[in-house]
């Protein structure tokens, strides 16, 4: 694997390149998207056997941090979704300068598999997006995340208020949501997309208590292939006072991924 | 602030990335800070904490290391059959070279949190050239019983919790209009049950300090303890550790913090705002030249 800084000076961007482990003729290189907040730590582990095991099947494979997240510069209090896709973009480039490959196939978890899709929605050389377990709904992913909050606090010895007074800012499990930020949650719709430049969308769904039967339908109205896989395995993002699912890495979906990009980009 | 990627260790698989503070701020005069991993997460640390650490004191003339141990974050397993404390020891040292190598800084200062505190002490002991170790949550123990103590502790630490409530007015606050927790309620009174039927018939493990504490302490080594409430190493220390630490401490190399209503990993604001301010206060006071803002 190859990490590097990439991207504008002041807003560098941390990502690792893992280069194909086998000479074999693929049609996309592959950008990993990760979630934001306490989410991203949980995910790591998991996001990292995924681009290790693309990367043994031939694919160029990059993962980055968001700036004002992970190992890239910025300070968490500034995370904006609209500069997460424009690092997604950037990221696109690096790997298709860097692979010589014209389309690129998203990946991504949670927050991250909902920037995947929008980004695509500005881009015409996306040919497939995976999504693992998305948030369609902003709002109620925003209120799914202040409860999970609440619901640690309640069994912590930390006190402390949900909002800090005399700043913008709200947080969630370790992480600060400012205004701006929670704003741009708010008016997250994947119901509200209604053109796709993707052909080929991968979706799965984990979480036992949760349907997401008509996200599909609804994808499918626009036009595009959609492979719906239920496959349930414990919530590796969540962060309880319990720790039991930590650094879990699903493998069944992991394989489920893998043979995904296999059978339509190989 | 510059940040720069880097492999190391014997075999240049180990990651890390150097933290180095702005040109007019560098002082090689300095002992470097290296931040040991946190269990099973990722160099960044809990909530972020290890970047956020590293940043601060770069703005104070410190250059910081934060890296992955080999089968942890973006460091691959080992081929080899060295053991975990091997392992461990040997990559903190390899860190360490490659510092010494690479930024001609000498001297170290080694941080960690739960695990990440416990590795930093047993390489301040077997290296001299840590001259201070920040400990956060470690349990800090003798004779590698760590799981044995930590699941007996981790019973005292849910007391703790039930008993808190118990005094915390939000409770009865919370009990009045409706909204209490009444499943944490039910825990609660099954917990007391329990524990008075068991608490006659378990054995208390003996907590005993890591006896290395005392020949680092002797080879002036500055160790600084943070212990927060809600942490297992808390119990430990209040249970077992307490007496034997604060005489230690007369020799003017401990210091001792213990701060309240804040969990294993500071996971809220607030509390990672005091950690960083502790961390940051403590390595300024350690008399070496320091740059300052």
């Amino acid at each position: 694997m190859e990490p590097f800084y990439f991207g504008e000076n002041y807003k560098l961007l941390f990502g690792i390149y893992h280069p194909p482990l086998k000479q074999v003729i693929t049609k996309c290189g592959i950008v990993l998207c990760y979630p934001i907040g306490q989410e991203y730590l949980r995910c790591y582990r998991a996001f990292n056997k995924l681009a290790i095991s693309l990367s043994a099947s031939g694919f160029h494979v990059l993962r980055f941090d968001y700036y004002c997240s992970g190992d890239s510069y910025g300070d968490v209090e500034n995370l904006e979704i609209n500069q997460t896709l424009d690092d997604l973009s950037m990221a696109i480039e690096e790997l298709k300068g860097g692979s010589g490959l014209e389309k690129i196939c998203l990946i991504g978890i949670r927050m991250g598999a909902t920037i995947a899709i929008n980004s695509s929605l500005r881009r015409q050389d996306v040919s497939g997006v995976a999504l693992w377990d998305p948030v369609v709904n902003g709002k109620e992913y925003f209120n799914e995340i202040k409860t999970l909050h609440r619901e640690w606090l309640k069994g912590s010895f930390s006190m402390g208020k949900m909002k800090i007074s005399n700043d913008q800012i709200q947080e969630i499990l370790g992480f600060p949501f400012s205004d701006s930020l929670i704003k741009e949650l708010e008016n997250i719709d994947m119901l509200s997309i209604n053109k796709l430049s993707t052909k080929n969308i991968l979706l799965i769904n984990s979480v036992k208590e949760i349907n997401l039967m008509f996200l599909k339908e609804y994808l499918e109205k626009l036009d595009t292939n959609v492979d719906y896989q239920n496959i349930e395995t414990p919530e590796i993002w969540i962060k309880k006072n319990s720790e039991k699912n930590k650094a879990l890495v699903p493998i069944k979906i992991l394989n489920s991924i893998k043979s995904w990009v296999e059978r339509l980009f190989l | 602030m510059k940040e720069k990627t880097f492999f190391f260790g014997k075999y240049k698989t180990l990651f890390g990335i150097v933290t180095t503070p702005p040109k007019e701020l560098i002082n090689n005069n300095l002992p470097a800070i290296i931040i040991l991993n946190a269990g099973v997460l990722h160099r960044i640390g809990p909530n972020r904490l290890h970047v956020k650490l590293a940043r601060k004191m770069s703005e104070f003339g410190y250059t910081s290391l934060r890296f992955d141990f080999s089968g942890i974050g973006d460091s691959p397993t080992r081929d080899d059959n060295l053991s975990y404390e091997k392992k461990f020891l040997s990559e903190t040292k390899d860190a360490m070279d490659y510092l010494v190598s690479t930024q001609k800084i000498e001297k170290f200062i080694l941080m960690g949190i739960c695990s990440g505190a416990d590795m930093s002490l047993q390489v301040a002991y077997s290296d001299e050239r840590v001259v201070g170790a920040v400990l956060i949550n470690g349990l800090l123990l003798g004779d590698n019983r760590s799981y044995e103590v930590a699941s007996y502790v981790k019973k005292n630490v849910k007391g703790r919790i039930y008993r808190k409530k118990i005094f915390d007015y939000k409770s009865y606050l919370r009990l009045i209009t409706g909204k209490s927790d009444f499943k944490s309620i039910r825990e609660f009174m099954l917990f007391k049950i329990k524990n008075r039927f068991l608490s006659k018939q378990s054995n208390t493990p003996q907590i005993n300090l890591d006896k290395k504490m005392e020949q680092i302490v002797q080879r002036n080594v500055n160790l600084f303890l943070i212990y927060s409430e809600g942490s297992v190493a808390y119990d430990t220390y209040r249970l077992g550790l307490e007496s034997e630490i604060k005489s230690l401490a007369t020799s003017g190399f401990i210091q001792v913090e213990i701060i309240e209503n804040v969990d294993h990993v500071f996971t809220l604001l607030w509390s990672q705002k005091l950690l960083l301010n502790l961390v940051k206060k403590w390595c300024l006071s350690l008399n070496l030249s320091a740059t300052k803002k």
